[in-house]
């Protein structure tokens, strides 16, 4: 049988590729392998591969329960690229040191940690889901939710405290509490003493007049 | 370039001194964070924009922190063999008169608040701005020693900050940087520590052990594998100093450590960065790998057998992972979870080997001791405390900013002088140094001046060089439960004590504030402090329920005014 070359796999296709694989008892894998990539390709017309693509094979000719498992499975993946995470990973090593850093370098690009990329992190680096989402519930840099369009940051250090004798950082507080699109937290001292009271929108350090002028761009 | 022995140096030198004295202007803008709260960024690129469109030949070059954050953003204008000109609160409207001025070559007369003929840099030595022969429209303005918050600073640590480009390495060793580095290649590893310890340095994060010590225990410990940490996990409320200073010089921190390594025989350092510090964590790992391409980190560093290799870490947005322990499991992957000590991490630290751990500012004293000696280093401050320290001002005072003061500076004229009085023209109410941990000190402070044993003495601590100055308005009552509910959120929850004391403290502080508190409150806040310090493992439980003790014990009024009963 000759070997079918690989397709260029865009998005998640790849991991959900190797998902599907990954029902079929292990010694079978390597003619599945070939066998259902030509399949995949052929729908793809022989371009690049697309979620749609392997969603859609796997509709049409995996038998139940099967397809269920795998189904589910697939949205296990969650609604991000599967393939940035293990970009990290190469790049930071699967030893619990570089745990830190990899939940790091996930919440910069998904903007917060779902628990999808949890489990994948745990499997991938061998590390107990439990003491993965230790880290993240401890640490409070770290999200577990998605979060709104902007991030406002209320410093809540001694000299913001102290001079923010208009209550900016209330007015703030209160406006944006109930509001979906904006997430508002107070935060350890920005280190901003200086500017007290300083306030943090989407990650620059506005201060004074500059928060109600930034603040009015927001809306 | 690559530098492949230490005479290398001396090529780079030149190098950075053609940054640093173009032969068109050069325009400082700082642009630390502070500076960017205050629209420096905009000041930055309006200006070089300006600049552009109208082909006046200039560098404008993002700098660290002067200093001056009462007056950012700062704009500093340097003609060739003229007195360099600092003009302050610049904003984008002011900026087509800047590039008027600058076309001309000419100044700013009634905005410029200081210049500089000269300057006497603790490395590099004198630098001249100014050509012999004076220029007369240049008379008016205040020179830099004159100026009242400069007068009675001493800038040893932040000798750069405000005037090199943080992310150019070139215009670091233009100013004499990486020559202590060269030096102390040359000298024994045992003679360095020796140095360090004859210099009398302390540890600047808050305990104020000695330096020296430290390294030599680390040193002396079993094993070849050993680790150095420089901790920026700067979480206290009011303190920012450590995130400006390394923004505007990252790579004095980055010297101090390779010098470090070099003596203490550790192969790798892991430099500790809170969350949320991203031009910091910015600006250094461009320091790192600018190091590591110039051949002063890797391997066989300027032609010796020293390797050395710096690792970044960004923390999680934990106060307590300052603690040393704690530092060393988030580190290590865990939670910042401190341990008890004994063992100490200079015998067990980090992945249990071996482990020196100083403050970001500690690291940055030691190219300055290598470079002047110890005896030039203890001649700064008085009998038990060595040195400068950097601090950072703030709250109600008028000129709130990072500055560098010899230690035994009195308070007196760290607020007066330097920080131009209260401001509003307020009265003083009271000081806050170090951190929350520190203590409340109230405004009659004649005798105390900046120094780890008089601090002490008085109820406070020097911490990592966090100054709050409160005015006569502040509630004091609700500085302390401001503290408690801070102390009661970052709390590990490691020991009981700590954990469920702080929040009952912080309940106690809540009834009294709401109206319902009696003289039974803070008999029980008293009674509580004392099993709390007395039980926690460190020193986040050990010094929560100071900012209490000490409200209590200077402001017991301000408590009074809500107790009916």
């Amino acid at each position: 049988m000759t070997e079918v070359a690989e397709p260029r796999w865009i998005g998640k296709s790849r991991a959900m590729f190797e998902t599907m694989l990954g029902e079929v008892p292990e010694a079978m894998r390597p003619v599945f392998r070939q066998k259902l990539m030509s399949v995949i390709m052929q729908k793809a017309n022989s371009g690049d591969v697309t979620d749609a693509h392997v969603n859609a094979v796997v509709q049409e000719i995996v038998p139940e329960p099967f397809k269920s498992t795998i189904l589910k499975k697939f949205k296990e993946l969650g609604d991000f690229d599967i393939n940035i995470i293990d970009e990290i990973i190469r790049k930071r090593g699967t030893t619990q040191d570089g745990l830190m850093s990899i939940l790091h370098d996930i919440q910069d690009e998904i903007g917060y940690l779902p628990i999808e990329a949890l489990r994948a992190v745990s499997s991938k680096c061998n590390i107990p889901l439990s003491t993965v989402y230790n880290i993240v519930t401890f640490y409070k840099t770290f999200k577990l939710k998605k979060p709104g369009q902007h991030t406002i940051k209320i410093c809540n250090g001694t000299a913001c405290a102290l001079k923010d004798k208009a209550g900016i950082r209330t007015e703030v507080e209160n406006r944006f509490k109930h509001s979906l699109a904006v997430d508002i937290e107070k935060t350890l001292c920005l280190g901003c003493c200086d500017c007290a009271p300083a306030i943090e929108i989407d990650g620059v350090v506005y201060t004074g007049d500059n928060v109600r002028t930034k603040i009015e761009t927001l809306l | 370039m690559k530098l492949k022995k230490i005479d290398d140096l001396a090529q780079a030198q030149e190098q950075g001194r053609r940054y640093l004295f173009p032969e068109t202007p050069r325009i400082n803008i700082g642009t630390s964070s502070c500076c960017i709260a205050k629209g420096a960024l905009n000041v930055l690129n309006t200006l070089s924009y300006g600049l552009k469109s109208r082909g006046i030949a200039a560098e404008v070059v993002a700098t660290g922190c002067t200093g001056f954050c009462f007056m950012e953003p700062t704009v500093e204008v340097q003609y060739p063999g003229k007195p360099k000109v600092l003009y302050g609160s610049i904003t984008e409207s002011d900026i087509p008169l800047l590039i008027d001025a600058i076309a001309q070559r000419d100044l700013i007369p009634d905005r410029a608040i200081l210049r500089t003929d000269k300057e006497e840099h603790i490395i590099c030595g004198h630098i001249a701005y100014a050509d012999t022969t004076f220029d007369a429209a240049y008379a008016h303005i205040p020179e830099l020693s004159e100026h009242e918050f400069l007068k009675n600073q001493q800038k040893v640590i932040l000798r750069n900050a405000g005037n090199i480009d943080p992310e150019n390495i070139y215009e670091y060793i233009g100013r004499g940087g990486y020559q202590a580095l060269c030096k102390a290649l040359s000298m024994n590893p045992d003679v360095i520590i020796q140095e360090i310890i004859a210099s009398g340095l302390r540890g600047r994060g808050g305990g104020g052990f000695p330096t020296g010590l430290k390294w030599k225990s680390c040193k002396e410990a079993a094993g070849k594998e050993k680790y150095l940490i420089c901790n920026v996990s700067e979480g206290e409320p009011g303190i920012g100093m450590h995130r400006s200073f390394l923004e505007s010089d990252p790579h004095a921190v980055l010297e101090g450590l390779i010098i470090g390594g070099y003596a203490i025989g550790a192969q790798t350092a892991y430099v500790y960065i809170r969350d949320n510090y991203r031009t910091a964590l910015k600006r250094f790992t461009k320091a790192v790998q600018d190091a590591f391409e110039l051949g002063l980190l890797g391997n066989k560093i300027l032609g010796t057998s020293f390797n050395f290799n710096v690792k970044i870490k960004e923390g999680g947005g934990r106060f307590v992972c300052g603690e040393e322990t704690a530092l060393i499991a988030c580190i290590e992957g865990r939670i910042g979870e401190p341990r008890q000590r004994p063992p100490f991490p200079t015998v067990q630290g980090l992945f249990n080997k071996p482990t020196c751990i100083n403050n970001v500012e500690t690291w940055a004293n030691i190219p300055v001791i290598i470079m002047k000696g110890s005896s030039w280093y203890s001649s700064i401050g008085n009998t038990g405390s060595k040195g400068t320290k950097v601090i950072s001002l703030a709250g109600n005072i008028a000129r709130p900013g990072m500055i560098e003061v010899p230690m035994g500076t009195p308070l007196h004229d760290i607020i007066y002088t330097i920080g131009g009085g209260i401001a509003e023209g307020k009265q003083l109410k009271a000081v806050q140094t170090g951190g929350p941990s520190g203590g409340v000190l109230p405004s009659n402070i004649t005798n105390i001046c900046i120094d780890y044993d008089v601090l002490k003495n008085a109820g406070s601590m020097l911490g990592s060089g966090g100054m709050v100055i409160m005015d006569e308005d502040t509630d004091m009552v609700k500085i302390a439960h401001y503290f408690t509910e801070f102390f009661a959120q970052e709390s590990c929850g490691k020991c009981v004590p700590c954990r469920e004391g702080i929040v009952r403290m912080c309940k106690l502080l809540d009834e009294i504030i709401a109206g319902y508190g009696s003289k039974n409150h803070l008999d029980a806040l008293q009674n509580m402090a004392f099993p709390i310090m007395a039980a926690s493992a460190c020193a986040l439980g050990k010094t929560a329920p100071v900012p209490v003790i000490s409200t209590l014990k200077h402001f017991r009024k301000d408590y009074l005014k809500y107790i009916t009963t």
